[in-house]
């Protein structure tokens, strides 16, 4: 099973995407903002992160990206970024944050499961290897 | 007859327009002038020849002194020549007229009647004339009185030598002559001062017409400034509603589309119908938003272009890639021209897609069962390089007059379209912009029921813009110099042949020691002097001993982080005076700027960015050692 953390504020937002993961059979755990999305990431290693970017004043989700990238426990995590805004600005912030993929909201499903699997892919190669190896 | 005088006095006008040097007409004050002084030399000699053709018959010997006077006179019409031909001595050449004028009268007086001369009389014009030619100045106030004095004097002597004034012609014609002259000088002062009072009206009335054109001026432009306020004030408030609009909009579709996933598991027909329906009516909407929300922000200027290689290749896979599924929703065909030898532009590339997909999704809407094309072209236009993307349909078309009405914003072919075809009628206009934006333009043709094409064209290599060129934004005085060197090429030429004064010692600090040797390999290929640290305290210490002419700061470091760093040299007199461009994955930029730095140059390190901030530094170099020159 492939959990995915989803770091969003909006409560809509984060039940509407959480619910249609969970029907796709991922694991989903939430966190409603950016300092519970960098503690919840190292301590439950999820396959991958759903970033969203405006999270308030606290952290904005590029921070919270870097904070999770800084930390060697979890800098291998893929993060998706996801904002409201579909401007060039915030893709490129987020690449430089750290983020491995962009994608806009509202979000739209085929097209976010899409990007999600390519970012999942290599991460389970290597699982496999790892296990063949022990 | 007024209509005649008229007539005249304009045939006169465009003779003494033409004998105005170019060089003069710039200057109003000196343009009138000349303008008087070429009226006085093209009819003063008519209303001094009289005298002359009176002398000549009167007097039984009249060699020289006729002939001398009528010479003097004829020399006036050579003025006019040579004022348009040697503008620039006007001065003197007025100085020049009025002696030969003085000559002529005391001539004249001398020969015909001494003291008593009728001719006398024209002495006045003399310092009036002055006036009226050269203005005020030390000319008229000072030397031409003091030639008149002495060139009376001068006469004055000759007469003292021979104790007598030449008695040429008998008292008799002298009376005549006097009449004739008295009436000949009133006609030149008179013609002098009508012209002068003409010229002094119709200036004065240049002045009203040009102060109530300032007006005007000023009522436009403050007219313009509220406009652009309010404008402003507009995209400000369509970009917050566009982006308060969004997050409704996330509940509606996402919720619908939720609903109407356990509608299909459970397969209940009609919910299904009616949640499509609202998840196609929240995406419609959404799509209006954002594209209010692009106009918005390009209306307020704030649209920012991020220029970066676009491999056409790839970029046109994507394309296809994404269109297809809209193009076969109506039964068309797709077909891509593709060549792997397209190569590469400089664009940007999200906006240019945005633009190609939106003409594929018009051309996928309004065709039915027929075939779309999406060609790309290259071309070189005076030295410029140009890419077109064309996407030509069967559906159709549009006739030429509704085509000039596409590119407006909530514009469509007919309203009844929208209906049937759905769309903001944003699309077009949003399009055009960003390839504006882009120096580009997308332009049309098309034929009702046969088809339309529809033709990107934009510069291969883009400008970069709004924001991109973050060191250009921030210096305007030298962006606006580097119009005049527009190619970076030229300008590192430039610096190359002056060697002597190009940077060449740089510190970089980054505790990434994989970045600094790419940075030292980047760099030292260029030539530049390179010394790295992967310490700060090094790096402090290194700076404040080489005193390099650079300083490439990475700001997230460990131990002593980067703003740290920036603050200690920048408190250090030894250290202070030296640039230091920041090295950060962030956009920092004004805490950059404010703390001190020249630079922010974001990472991953780009060497185009540094070159042209290198570019800038030797630029302000120059003027600040050219400065010191100057105060020296």
């Amino acid at each position: 099973m492939t959990m995915v953390l989803v770091v969003e504020d909006n409560p809509i937002n984060r039940d509407v995407l959480g619910r249609r993961l969970e029907r796709r059979k991922f694991i989903v755990r939430y966190a409603e903002d950016g300092p519970a999305g960098v503690h919840m990431a190292s301590e439950l290693k999820p396959d991958l992160i759903l970033m969203d970017i405006g999270l308030g004043e606290q952290m904005d989700g590029w921070e919270a990206t870097r904070q999770i990238k800084a930390n060697d426990q979890t800098k291998d995590i893929p993060i998706i970024a996801l904002t409201a805004s579909a401007f060039a600005s915030d893709r490129e912030k987020s690449l430089q944050a750290g983020c491995c993929d962009f994608d806009t909201k509202p979000v739209d499903l085929p097209r976010l499961l899409s990007k999600m699997n390519l970012w999942l892919q290599p991460a389970k190669i290597d699982s496999e290897a790892l296990a063949k190896q022990a | 007859m007024g209509i005649k005088f008229v007539s005249l006095q304009g045939y006169l006008e465009s003779i003494v327009n033409w004998f105005v040097p170019e060089s003069i007409l710039k200057d109003a004050d000196k343009t009138k002038n000349v303008r008087m002084f070429l009226i006085s030399h093209l009819l003063g000699p008519l209303l001094g020849h009289p005298i002359t053709i009176f002398l000549l018959l009167q007097d039984p010997n009249p060699w020289p002194q006729v002939y001398v006077l009528g010479a003097s006179l004829t020399l006036f019409w050579v003025f006019p020549f040579a004022v348009k031909y040697f503008g620039r001595y006007y001065e003197l050449l007025a100085f020049v007229s009025i002696q030969n004028l003085t000559f002529a009268i005391l001539w004249g007086a001398y020969n015909y009647g001494g003291v008593s001369s009728p001719f006398l009389i024209w002495v006045i014009t003399v310092p009036l004339l002055a006036f009226f030619y050269v203005g005020s100045s030390w000319i008229a106030r000072f030397a031409v009185p003091a030639s008149l004095i002495l060139s009376m004097a001068l006469f004055y002597f000759i007469y003292l030598n021979d104790n007598t004034f030449p008695d040429n012609i008998p008292l008799t014609s002298m009376v005549e002559a006097g009449l004739i002259s008295a009436l000949c000088a009133c006609g030149y002062v008179f013609m002098m001062a009508t012209y002068y009072t003409n010229i002094v009206d119709s200036q004065s009335e240049l002045l009203k017409e040009q102060d109530r054109h300032d007006l005007t001026l000023q009522e436009l432009i403050a007219a313009k400034d509220d406009a652009v306020a309010a404008n402003g004030a507009k995209s400000d408030f369509l970009a917050k509603m566009s982006h308060e609009l969004r997050t409704p909009l996330n509940a509606v579709i996402g919720y619908s589309e939720i609903l109407l996933e356990d509608a299909e598991l459970e397969s209940r027909g009609e919910d299904i119908a009616d949640l499509q329906k609202i998840s196609a009516a929240g995406k419609h909407l959404l799509a209006m938003v954002n594209d209010v929300l692009d106009i918005s922000k390009i209306e307020a200027g704030k649209m920012e272009l991020y220029i970066e290689e676009v491999d056409l290749a790839g970029f046109l896979n994507d394309v296809e890639f994404t269109a297809r599924p809209m193009i076969i929703q109506n039964s068309n065909k797709l077909y891509v021209e593709k060549d792997d030898n397209v190569g590469v532009i400089e664009s940007d590339a999200t906006k240019l897609r945005q633009a190609v997909l939106n003409l594929l999704s018009n051309a996928a809407k309004f065709t039915q069962n027929g075939r779309i094309e999406l060609n790309i072209s290259r071309e070189i236009v005076d030295g410029k390089e140009w890419v077109s993307f064309s996407v030509t349909d069967t559906g159709v078309g549009i006739s030429d007059e509704h085509a000039k009405l596409l590119f407006h914003n909530f514009s469509q072919a007919h309203p009844s379209i929208s209906a049937k075809f759905g769309g903001t009628g944003l699309g077009l206009s949003v399009s055009q912009k960003l390839i504006q934006l882009m120096g580009g333009e997308i332009s049309i043709e098309s034929q009702v029921d046969v088809g339309s094409c529809f033709t990107i064209r934009l510069p291969a290599h883009a400008e970069h813009g709004v924001g991109s060129l973050i060191i250009q934004d921030e210096m305007p005085e030298a962006a606006i110099e580097n119009k005049d060197t527009p190619r970076v090429k030229d300008i590192i030429a430039d610096l190359e042949n002056d060697a002597d004064k190009e940077i060449t010692t740089i510190v970089v600090i980054d505790d990434d020691k994989a970045v600094l040797e790419l940075i030292d390999r980047q760099l030292s290929k260029q030539g530049y002097k390179v010394i790295t640290t992967d310490s700060a305290q090094t790096g402090i210490q290194l700076t404040r001993s080489v005193q390099p002419d650079l300083v490439l700061l990475d700001i997230q470091m460990p131990e002593t982080g980067g703003w740290e760093v920036l603050r200690v040299l920048k408190a250090d007199k030894a250290t202070r005076e030296c640039p230091v461009a920041i090295l950060s994955v962030v956009d920092e930029r004004r805490k950059a700027l404010e703390l001190g730095a020249v630079e922010l140059i974001s990472k991953p390190f780009n060497v185009d960015k540094l070159d042209r901030l290198i570019e800038q530094l030797n630029k302000s170099r120059d003027e600040k050692d050219h400065l010191k020159k100057m105060s020296a």
